[in-house]
């Protein structure tokens, strides 16, 4: 797994979680949960880098990220619901994050229709953000032009597949 | 490219704001004046969404086994657990 920032993410891992865990027990929480929070905040983290250049350290980014999703865990676990404006926009990845794996689930099987490769081609356009160039030279398309049409047929391929089957959940409903 | 793929072209850069001003205004009158469009557009966005929870559920099974791993070693695993005592 690269971390786009050039370090590998096995050192990221061995330098990051210590100064994490440490705060997570700092704060009460146990082993287990400061795994999840630190697993969480490094998706987090490797999603942001691909959009934003960040200005502080990784390790500190994500101990604060961590710390923040500790809160934010431990508020909605009391049913307080306030957060304020500087917690928001971290916070929300993760909500989505959780909310998406809730309602995603059985759904799994359409995106494996596409096919392993139309799977990987799809994930490097929309998640990794990698351009078409990037990816006409990765997949070994002939030109970039050739690897927009791919991503679009295999898109086309799991979206259709979402599409009949909403058609058939109305049907049987 | 055939129709449809330059519809799911259009369609992406609209979701992602990359049209002009004037490929918008035109584009948001298709939309509701095409209902086979509009309903590629939403299937397309939860298309966008399941690829995102799909990569995000294998990062995390990723690092699940990279936590693993490292706590296999002995030193890595002492620093940790001494945090927990």
């Amino acid at each position: 797994m690269d971390t786009n920032t050039g370090l590998s993410m096995e050192q990221l891992y061995r330098d990051a979680f210590p100064v994490v865990a440490r705060t997570i027990a700092r704060m009460g929480g146990d082993l287990e949960s400061a795994k999840d929070i630190f697993h969480d905040a490094l998706i987090i983290y490797l999603e942001k880098s691909h959009v934003v250049q960040l200005n502080s350290s990784p390790v500190s980014y994500l101990n604060g990220i961590s710390r923040i999703l500790w809160i934010k865990k431990f508020k909605d676990q009391l049913l307080y619901t306030f957060l304020d404006g500087s917690e928001e926009g971290i916070a929300t990845t993760a909500d989505s994050y959780a909310s998406e794996q809730e309602t995603a689930k059985p759904i799994f099987e359409y995106i494996k229709h596409a096919g392993r490769k139309c799977l990987e081609l799809l994930q490097a356009f929309y998640y990794d953000r990698r351009s078409m160039q990037e990816i006409a030279e990765q997949f070994q398309f002939g030109s970039r032009r050739s690897a927009t049409v791919q991503k679009y047929k295999c898109l086309e391929k799991v979206r259709d597949q979402l599409k009949t089957s909403s058609r058939y959940e109305k049907v049987t409903a | 490219m055939r129709k449809s793929l330059l519809d799911m072209e259009e369609i992406d850069r609209y979701l992602f704001n990359q049209l002009s001003v004037q490929e918008r205004a035109l584009f948001e009158a298709r939309i509701i004046l095409e209902s086979e469009l509009r309903a590629n557009m939403h299937f397309q966005r939860q298309t966008h969404a399941l690829i995102r929870w799909f990569s995000r559920l294998q990062k995390k099974e990723r690092l699940q086994s990279l936590h693993k791993r490292l706590m296999k070693d002995k030193k890595f695993e002492q620093q940790i657990s001494t945090i927990f005592i």
